[in-house]
């Protein structure tokens, strides 16, 4: 009797590799993965959020990106220069809201250099409430990844709609 | 001799079954990845004619021997592949696309709608539709056309349309 557990297990193996692979497998992409996740969760805000806590957690969105990091939020948000100019926008947006909450759609994450550089396409659902007024927003990024001090850090990023309204300019 | 449980779960062979039912889910993954991806319908900009909330299925076959159509719905990608807008091709390249009161034209000609339902006060000056692009919109027109995603998109990013 012919003993097949070896080639079973030899193509198991193998699937179970080729799952790994197409799911992403490299460690510094989803590292970068992460840190994309954990910034939109710094963004969410609910009702009852302090102005010392808004204040904080401003700053630590203003973390997550680069010093000289170039941003262009989409309309009606200005382009912004440097973290600390993006620091100033997050505290005014997070006071401006009563609620803010950001969904991840979708996002393509490839190398631009190897563990230095990764571009990132990514798709927002933005929920805002303000004024009472419930407004759902979708935005498509084209963001750049740098490391920086063994961080993973946005050292740019630029709305980039698949879909552009005529008379303007999505990438 | 297997238990009667274990061979109604797993056959009379359960080292095939586990390769059989490998391969089927390895299968099924690379044909809702790359052909026919479910598509969960999230939003309102394509009522009455897809409804929010409903499944569909996605076919990402459809335009890899031919061109979109005007009229035909199509997938338009988002970033990666899990996300798409669902939209209406409306113009074709080469073509100037126009609203007036809620009426399309094309080329200065008015242009018949019959998926549409309700009113629409959608105006656009006249657009040229570019060499390589489409306009593409829903079919919810009650919405106005500054809240509505509509507007001019890359043949590149169309990646497919409906199978049903």
């Amino acid at each position: 009797m012919v003993n097949r557990w070896p080639m079973l297990l030899a193509v198991a193996g193998a699937l179970l590799f080729g799952a790994w692979w197409l799911l992403g497998g490299d460690g510094e992409l989803k590292k970068i993965e992460r840190q994309s996740d954990h910034l939109v969760a710094a963004m969410h805000k609910t009702p009852g959020n302090g102005l010392l806590g808004l204040a904080t957690r401003a700053s630590e969105i203003a973390g997550f990106f680069s010093r000289q990091a170039r941003i262009t939020p989409g309309e009606p948000l200005p382009a912004i220069n440097s973290r600390e100019e993006l620091m100033g926008l997050a505290a005014h947006t997070l006071q401006a809201v009563s609620t803010l909450e950001v969904k991840i759609l979708d996002r393509e994450l490839n190398w631009v250099r190897p563990n230095e550089q990764a571009a990132m396409r990514l798709a927002v659902e933005i929920v805002a409430q303000a004024q009472g007024e419930r407004q759902k927003l979708l935005y498509t990024y084209d963001v750049t990844w740098v490391r920086e001090e063994e961080r993973w850090v946005i050292a740019s990023a630029q709305v980039c709609e698949s879909i552009r309204r005529p008379g303007t300019s999505g990438q | 001799m297997l238990p009667t449980w274990t061979i109604w779960l797993w056959g009379r062979k359960p080292r095939v079954t586990l390769l059989r039912a490998l391969v089927l889910g390895v299968l099924l993954y690379l044909l809702g990845r790359f052909a026919f991806p479910p598509v969960h319908v999230a939003g309102q900009s394509m009522e009455p004619t897809i409804h929010d909330g409903t499944w569909r299925l996605g076919n990402k076959l459809k335009f890899l021997q031919r061109e979109p159509q005007r009229g035909e719905l199509v997938m338009v990608r988002m970033a990666g592949w899990r996300a798409f807008y669902l939209k209406r091709v409306l113009a074709l390249p080469g073509e100037t696309i126009a609203f007036s009161k809620g009426m399309l034209q094309i080329n200065g000609r008015a242009q018949p709608e019959p998926y549409l339902q309700g009113e629409s006060n959608w105006s656009l000056p006249a657009t040229r539709v570019g060499a390589d692009e489409y306009f593409v919109a829903g079919d919810n027109r009650a919405v106005p056309l500054a809240a509505h995603k509509a507007g001019l998109t890359r043949r590149a990013d169309i990646v497919g349309g409906l199978l049903w």
